[in-house]
């Protein structure tokens, strides 16, 4: 989980600036011999009984404004097949010189359906739909009043079906979300007289991911020890481009990392490198502590309410 | 903050949990995933977590993806997490070893690999 968005907003119709808000839940799982941990950046196409307490993430945006986030993401499965999600983001700004301001963004609910699970081919399709909920974060750090709702469409591939030729790329798998936020607003007051536009938004992520554990036991043992036999490198890109209300260019992040994935918990460090200028000009870092609830509690909590 | 400190208790409470389990992974096996070797009599896998024998299983083809009969399957002792199999005695070529657990907290994990027998 669960910096699912770095998106740009409006603080008070002026400076743009990056906030890792918190849709729901990004989660783990397994198609047949593939494991797709939780990415931070890139929701993935799981459902899971899963904790990522906390995120935390530091950047800049193009105006100096230095923000650190700190998030906190439950997702739980209603059915095997079927879950439900809530986060939500404390955010602190740091204008060059000036005051800090600091308060919550609007805090999200998420569900997602799971449609199908191919074992052999290690792929993963599911659908989802996200909200932020307007007027429940705070003002003066950028959260709008109104709110955003984004059906989202997820994927997952792992390689492991490769010819035996290309046997050492069997460890990468790529993961991706396809969504389309539409804000309950097309436009509103921006208190100068004037209305701001609110446009419909394409929402792309995707990530790249290179499993040593995978590699050790689909592949070919090469030796690795602890702590890097649980290692997954991975490299995520979170892309969004405004469709209409002259909404602008295509923002985003490029966050490459490294994960070590335990048996109930995961760790997780990326660096958080600006599309574009006008997503920033300095590097920002993330790091994660994510707890599988469904592995800590397996005969309780972390079961499907139904049907586990 | 106070999300800092509800994670300082989650992870307290696995630590003291510690035989918190999880999916099976398969750590280790014998003959190496992916090795050139002489010929194994026994296959040895070794799992993160103890698995269920009733409710797991192991499978063995040859390069022409004909079976080859595995027998014995058993832990090792009382290790739970290793499972041992026997082999008949194989000729050169390639193999691929299937397999599918289940954790004794009820997770399924699955997984296959190939070894090769040296001349």
């Amino acid at each position: 989980m669960f910096c699912k968005r770095i998106r740009i907003s409006l603080l008070a119709g002026a400076a743009g600036i990056i906030t890792c808000t918190t849709t729901g839940a990004d989660a783990h799982g397994f198609a047949g011999a593939r494991f797709f941990p939780a990415t931070i950046a890139t929701d993935d196409p799981f459902v899971a009984d899963e904790l990522a307490l906390p995120t935390v993430a530091w950047f800049k945006d193009d105006g100096d404004i230095r923000t650190t986030t700190y998030s906190a993401d439950f997702a739980k499965r209603i059915t095997s097949n079927f879950g439900l999600e809530v986060g939500g983001t404390f955010v602190r700004l740091k204008p060059p010189g000036g005051p800090t301001v600091d308060g919550f963004d609007n805090f999200s609910l998420g569900a997602k359906y799971q449609i199908d699970v191919d074992a052999m081919h290690e792929t993963i399709f599911s659908i989802g739909v996200d909200a932020d909920l307007g007027g429940t974060g705070a003002g003066r750090i950028g959260a709008e009043h109104f709110s955003t709702i984004a059906p989202t469409f997820f994927f997952g591939k792992g390689f492991g079906d490769l010819a035996d030729r290309m046997s050492m790329l069997r460890p990468f798998a790529v993961t991706g979300a396809i969504g389309i936020v539409v804000p309950a607003e097309a436009r509103s007051p921006d208190g100068a007289g004037g209305f701001e536009e609110h446009p419909n938004t394409l929402e792309t992520g995707f990530a790249l991911e290179y499993s040593f554990p995978y590699l050790q036991s689909q592949v070919r043992n090469v030796g690795l020890a602890a702590p890097f036999d649980r290692m997954i490198l991975v490299a995520e890109l979170s892309l969004e481009t405004p469709l209409d209300r002259g909404g602008g260019k295509t923002t985003g992040t490029i966050n490459p990392g490294l994960l070590w994935a335990g048996q109930s918990v995961q760790l997780s460090a990326q660096a958080i490198i600006p599309w574009n200028r006008d997503a920033g000009h300095a590097v920002g870092f993330l790091v994660q502590l994510h707890f599988y609830i469904d592995d800590i509690f397996p005969t309780s909590l972390g079961r499907p309410l139904f049907g586990g | 903050m106070r999300t800092h400190s509800f994670s300082a208790v989650l992870f307290s409470l696995l630590a003291l949990n510690g035989s918190a389990s999880a999916h099976a992974f398969l750590l280790k096996s014998e003959p190496a995933v992916g090795a050139r070797a002489a010929a194994p009599k026994t296959l040895r896998l070794e799992f993160s977590e103890g698995v269920e024998l009733r409710f797991s299983g192991v499978e063995v083809t040859n390069a022409s993806g004909m079976p080859i009969s595995v027998e014995h399957v058993r832990y090792s002792g009382n290790n739970r997490k290793v499972v041992l199999a026997d082999l008949p005695a194989l000729s050169p070529g390639s193999y691929r070893v299937k397999w599918h657990v289940v954790s004794v907290d009820t997770h399924r994990s699955e997984g296959d690999f190939t070894f090769a027998v040296a001349l």
